[in-house]
């Protein structure tokens, strides 16, 4: 494949590397709120609610991606048709961000797990409530131990949501597969993969600063 | 009446680590606690701020009754709020500082005031700047606590403790984690403390600290309190045998 | 702490909320949507847009062109509809994306068979398909179906390709090893380039397209004496308006729109003598 054709893609491929990164970002902000509650439901006393967070990451965790994504975009029509999904982007970004919260709620739990137990004795101590501690004392000092996992699940989420092209997205694996078709040569894959690794690239640096930044105190 | 336990037992699973504790601190007394590890000296702490439910007894602060328990259940129902509302009467010092490492030693001392008792930022400010006056550690204010030394770190925590107002200050093993140079630094604070009039009750293995400052020694072995008096008599004159054992160890 | 945490808090909030604006204008954008059955003012046609010359990506990498995208213009025009939007989905899933009202119709080469006609609503034949054998052009020894015995093939997944192949398995023409799916049409000739498979099976519009574009590369070894016809698809529901597109398919074939349509893309009018 030519330079001259290769830039005339470009556009496309463009426009498909930032749809990725929209699915990419959005569902990983949903999941992270989501996932938070349910390492919270995980640590919680209440016995129900560790139940029902345990089995949500039990789902999500052992099905693959591609199934959940089938499941909400084409069997849950099929079971009622009020549960219909509009468009493509919901339903994408509902199953990637469904189970990102499975990932991140562990990744979330192992890391207010990790903090010294005697970080909620002393805001007990100072007559905090459980929600003041967790809060202003346990979670804010979770966020330096999960920036590194929390990157490593964002890159994975990036490269998974190539998955949503079999539902109509079009994402940059898409956009690939429709040239290569066109074109009849896979040339194509190889500047795609350059737009993906860019986009883990950013990702990392950004991360790597974060991670700096939230070290200050240590 | 500041304090008062009675008939308190406590166990963990089949163990027990307090065994029909009685004992009471009446207001300004400095009581020390005394004993071999594992005696339930931080447990009888811990009880107080309901870190640990007892398991049976009753426990009172100021007179009133803040817990009660027959074999492990509730007599007495008791709400977050009210435990929230013993707590900051309570100002506990804790072996390992457990100071928030994420904020500075100003926002340290600043953040219950705030949260809990609802006190205007600036007052809260203004107060905790006078207790690191008292410490001695105006000039580190800004500073994260991992950049502290240990005794200066355990200086901010006990700032901490008391911009809550406590009524009752608990020291559990406050010098235990420190470097033999830097307990002085600690147990002076706490001496001033004491020369203030705060009702105090230290769990403590400085010997010397008990002697000069206490005006109640209690020596407790195996979840029992064996021998109470002032540090003249238990020091030296100690009647019960494993108080005279566990003496002659650690002087 | 305090103040970095508002400072973060700005920056995720307005990072969110940039990225909600792209969402929106991307979602305005693209051709999604829910679809009312065909009583909205737009035609949602679902395609497999990997599939040239019947429908594909123009040399821009966006737009939808190709025979089909021409006849669903046409059908929307005469339809009354003020526009005509393509959804692209995956050949895998494509009929139940079209009764979960992901679009209207399918326009994208639905060969005609007993399974389609039961479960959705087909039009008669708009177009004339027939199966065909494509091989390297070094492979000489695969001149008919009758030569595939011990060979490996290749078709796209859920294909009348497919449906051809696992007939020729019943008949032992075919071994059971000898069949290989793909969920793109292209990756069967990747394969055949590649030499993990002997021949292709595939539909004579796009064998042609991929010869034309590879000379010296495909050989066309065998070509179906039987037509096979290919309908547009509706919904199951929706026969009101399946009619309807039988009069307009009726209509552009006697006035000669259907004609002038496959001699653009085929040099040749393949819409002519259907049953």
């Amino acid at each position: 494949m030519d330079l001259n054709k290769l830039m005339t893609y470009m556009p496309a491929l463009l426009e498909g590397a930032r749809n990725t990164i929209v699915l990419t970002v959005i569902s990983v902000i949903f999941g992270a709120i989501l996932g938070l509650f349910l390492a919270l439901g995980r640590l919680s006393k209440n016995k129900l609610i560790d139940r029902i967070c345990w089995f949500y990451i039990w789902l999500f965790r052992g099905t693959p991606l591609l199934m959940q994504l089938f499941f909400i975009y084409y069997a849950l029509p099929n079971i009622n048709p009020t549960l219909t999904l509009p468009g493509q982007w919901i339903p994408a970004l509902l199953a990637l961000a469904l189970n990102s919260a499975a990932y991140l709620a562990e990744i979330i739990r192992a890391a207010i797990q990790s903090i010294d137990k005697g970080q909620m004795e002393a805001a007990k101590a100072l007559g905090m409530s459980y929600g003041q501690a967790m809060g202003r004392v346990i979670v804010p000092q979770s966020y330096r131990r999960l920036i590194p996992p929390v990157g490593n699940e964002l890159i994975a989420l990036l490269k998974d949501s190539s998955l949503v092209a079999m539902i109509a997205m079009t994402e940059l694996m898409k956009v690939t597969n429709q040239i290569s078709t066109r074109e009849s040569n896979a040339a194509i894959y190889l500047p795609a993969a350059v737009l993906y690794l860019a986009m883990t690239t950013i990702f990392t640096v950004v991360f790597e600063k974060l991670e700096k930044k939230y070290s200050v105190y240590e | 009446m500041m304090v008062k336990m009675e008939k308190v037992a406590k166990s963990f699973g089949s163990l027990e680590v307090l065994k029909n504790i009685n004992f009471e601190v009446t207001k300004g007394e400095v009581v020390c606690i005394i004993g071999p590890s594992g005696s339930g000296k931080s447990t009888i702490l811990r009880c107080l701020n309901h870190l640990e439910r007892i398991t049976s007894g009753s426990v009172y602060i100021e007179d009133e009754l803040i817990d009660e328990r027959v074999s492990g259940k509730d007599q007495l129902k008791i709400s977050q709020k009210k435990v929230s509302e013993i707590c900051s009467k309570l100002g506990m010092v804790f072996q390992r500082f457990n100071l928030f490492p994420h904020m500075t030693v100003l926002q340290n001392i600043i953040e219950a005031p705030i949260t809990v008792k609802k006190v205007p930022k600036h007052e809260a400010i203004e107060y905790g700047l006078t207790l690191l006056r008292k410490v001695g550690l105006e000039d580190k204010k800004d500073e994260f606590p991992s950049r502290l030394s240990g005794g200066q770190q355990q200086r901010v925590a006990i700032a901490r403790a008391l911009a809550m107002r406590p009524k009752i200050m608990l020291f559990d093993e406050p010098t235990s984690a420190l470097d033999p140079e830097l307990v002085g630094e600690v147990l002076e604070v706490m001496k001033e403390l004491a020369n203030d009039g705060m009702t105090m009750i230290v769990v403590t293995h400085e010997m010397g600290f008990a002697k000069e400052v206490a005006n109640r020694v209690l020596f407790m072995d195996k979840g029992e309190i064996m021998e109470e008096g002032t540090p003249q008599q238990i020091f030296s004159n100690p009647k019960n045998v494993r108080t005279k054992s566990f003496l002659q160890k650690v002087l | 702490m305090l103040r970095l945490k508002k400072r973060n808090f700005i920056l995720v909030t307005s990072l969110v909320v940039i990225l909600i604006l792209t969402l929106c204008s991307c979602g305005n954008k693209t051709e999604s949507s829910d679809s009312g059955s065909g009583t909205s003012d737009v035609l949602l046609v679902g395609v497999d847009d990997s599939y040239p010359p019947m429908e594909f990506k123009d040399s821009d990498g966006k737009t939808t062109i190709g025979f089909d995208v021409d006849v669903a213009k046409e059908l929307g025009k005469r339809l009354g509809k003020s526009d005509v939007k393509f959804v692209s989905n995956d050949w895998t899933g494509i009929f139940s994306a079209l009764e979960i009202n992901k679009f209207d119709v399918i326009i994208s080469s639905v060969s005609i068979n007993d399974e389609r006609q039961s479960k959705h609503s087909l039009t008669k034949p708009y177009i004339a398909n027939k199966q065909v054998i494509v091989t390297k052009k070094s492979t000489t020894d695969i001149k008919s179906p009758d030569e595939l015995k011990g060979k490996k093939v290749g078709v796209q997944a859920g294909t009348t390709s497919e449906d051809f192949c696992r007939d020729l398995i019943k008949q032992s023409k075919l071994g059971d090893n000898g069949l290989a799916t793909y969920p793109l049409v292209t990756q069967p000739f990747m394969d055949l380039d590649a030499g993990r498979i002997d021949a292709v099976v595939v539909d004579i519009v796009v064998a042609k397209y991929y010869i034309s574009n590879n000379k010296d590369k495909y050989n066309l070894s065998w070509e179906s004496s039987s037509s096979e016809p290919m309908a547009l698809c509706f919904k199951k529901k929706d026969t009101d308006l399946r009619d309807k597109a039988n009069k307009i398919l009726d209509d552009m074939q006697a006035d000669g729109t259907m004609k002038k349509i496959s001699e653009k893309w085929f040099g040749e009018d393949v819409t002519k003598n259907l049953q």
